[in-house]
């Protein structure tokens, strides 16, 4: 119930930052339009795109809500629930946004694996997702968040993928995809863009866990003290006894 | 006599009444009787409504808290458990001592003022009890039922105050129509009546306080910590907060309360005064 009134609360913020959704469309879009004299180069570019829009929209959705979300952990929340609801939502804008612009790409151009697109623009969101939280829980501020995610995801676009040093960077699952969706590269390609996208998911994850128990830990007191409802309780049960 | 327009007896009071009774949570079929009493005990004394009542919103406030229905008066408990203790509690920052050797109880159905001067560590000690800082040295013991209310911020600017009562009720497994309505009644007890799809980032310093107040309340804490939760309030909120204040101690909650209002003061139980910061 906790999770699901965080998603619901989350979404809702998100619906209503109207400008906030039109920058986050037109960001994959203008990457594509300025590659669409490379149509197979445009499609890797959305989908790293719609990568770094998810990040930074989780990215922010993380660090405005850091105060209310201490808050609600002094209420009773769990740090799971926190997580898990915000991480939900930006999932949810992630899928909605792939699915727009896998249709604009199976329009515009002649896609054979679309499965593949699919899959490149799922790798994108989610590890877009858990890197954005993780960098927002661990520094906090908006502008040091912004700057780190800017490093990585412009030291993505500019590595050249085949470079063993690129597959260090969160998203070279996307250009592993791709191999095989546009360059019809062996089978291996998909399969390693994959693993890649689960271990980079794996590790924010673990990064994520660590940085939420330390940023939004409620230290528990060195005793508690029962409350009015144990103390009616312990009275009623001993005038039973 | 109720055929007088507002016009005849001061058009921009009337209207000012009837939206400050709305504002606080009187429903708008009976703010619009009071409306027509005024007008008429007015015009019987052949006097403009600002000259017999003063101004339309202190009336308003006079009303409205004539009309709210008091909460159950309940005797205090028998034996009053403490809901907050701390011993020998100190926060230091490096070199930095922010809060020195603070010993301190609350017990259930009493309010306990914090005061001291500025940079004497009272938010610290605030956000120490509700377990948002581990202190450096010293004991705290709490009940596990916790509300606080921030000086400032822990709102979303996005979501309507309506929205905040569901996602804070949550808290303890209560459904949304559940917090909507204790959200109301919480709100209506502090003079205000949540406009729907109003987000939080268009209200007033004063009203974004209030929402805190309810918030702080909305899960049944059996501590509540209120960091000058008065903030922004006009007149009239902060009668309501003492009030609030007064029926939080009849049901047993414990009340630890940062003021910087001194004046009021033997409205709570005990006063525990902060050592100013030291000069460096």
């Amino acid at each position: 119930m906790q999770t699901i009134a965080i998603a619901r609360a989350t979404a809702r913020e998100l619906l209503r930052r109207h400008n906030a959704l039109i920058l986050l469309v037109t960001l994959p879009l203008a990457f594509y339009i300025a590659r669409s004299d490379i149509p197979s180069s445009a499609l890797v570019v959305l989908a790293l795109g719609v990568g770094w829009a998810v990040a930074t929209l989780s990215l922010f959705s993380t660090v405005s809500a850091l105060e209310l979300d201490r808050r609600l952990r002094v209420a009773g929340y769990s740090i799971r629930a926190i997580v898990l609801g915000r991480l939900a939502a930006v999932l949810l804008f992630g899928a909605a946004l792939s699915l727009g612009f896998l249709g604009l790409a199976m329009i515009d151009q002649d896609v054979s694996r679309p499965g593949g697109l699919a899959l490149m623009m799922a790798c994108a969101v989610v590890v877009g997702a858990p890197l954005g939280m993780a960098t927002g829980l661990l520094l906090r501020r908006e502008l040091e968040g912004t700057l780190l995610l800017l490093i990585f995801l412009a030291t993505q676009f500019m590595t050249n993928p085949e470079k063993p040093a690129a597959q260090w960077l969160p998203l070279w699952s996307v250009r592993g995809v791709a191999d095989w969706t546009i360059d019809f590269a062996d089978r291996t390609f998909l399969v390693d863009g994959l693993l890649h996208a689960a271990a980079t998911v794996g590790l924010l994850g673990a990064l994520l866990t660590a940085a939420s128990l330390v940023r939004l830990r409620i230290h528990a007191p060195h005793r508690t003290l029962p409350g009015l409802g144990e103390r009616l309780d312990e009275d009623i049960a001993g005038s039973l006894r | 006599m109720s055929g007088h327009d507002a016009h005849d007896t001061g058009g921009d009071w009337a209207d000012n009444l009837r939206h400050a009774l709305v504002e606080r949570g009187v429903a708008e079929h009976r703010a619009a009787e009071l409306l027509r009493d005024a007008e008429e005990v007015a015009v019987e004394s052949g006097d403009s409504p600002v000259a017999v009542f003063g101004p339309a919103t202190a009336y308003a406030d006079q009303l409205a808290r004539a009309m709210r229905t008091p909460g159950a008066r309940l005797d205090p408990p028998p034996t009053a458990a403490p809901a907050l203790r701390l011993t020998g509690v100190s926060k230091r920052y490096g070199r930095r001592e922010v809060l020195r050797d603070v010993s301190l109880e609350v017990r259930a159905g009493e309010a306990v003022a914090v005061v001291g001067a500025n940079g004497s560590g009272k938010s610290t000690l605030m956000a120490v009890c509700a377990g948002m800082i581990k202190p450096t040295t010293g004991r705290v013991e709490r009940a596990a039922h916790v509300g606080y209310v921030p000086q400032h911020g822990g709102t979303a600017d996005y979501l309507t105050p309506r929205e905040h009562f569901d996602l804070f009720a949550a808290a303890r497994g209560d459904s949304r129509r559940r917090g909507y309505a204790t959200g109301d009644r919480l709100a209506a007890s502090l003079g205000w009546r949540p406009k729907d799809g109003q987000p939080v980032g268009q209200l007033s310093g004063g009203t974004r306080q209030k929402l805190n107040v309810v918030l702080g309340e909305i899960s049944r804490p059996d501590l509540l910590l209120l960091d000058e939760p008065y903030q922004g309030f006009d007149h009239g909120a902060y009668v309501d907060l003492w009030g609030q204040i007064d029926r939080w101690r009849e049901t047993g909650t414990a009340v630890l309360l940062v003021t910087h209002m001194l004046s009021e003061l033997h409205r709570v139980d005990r006063v525990v005064e902060l050592a100013a910061p030291k000069e460096a």
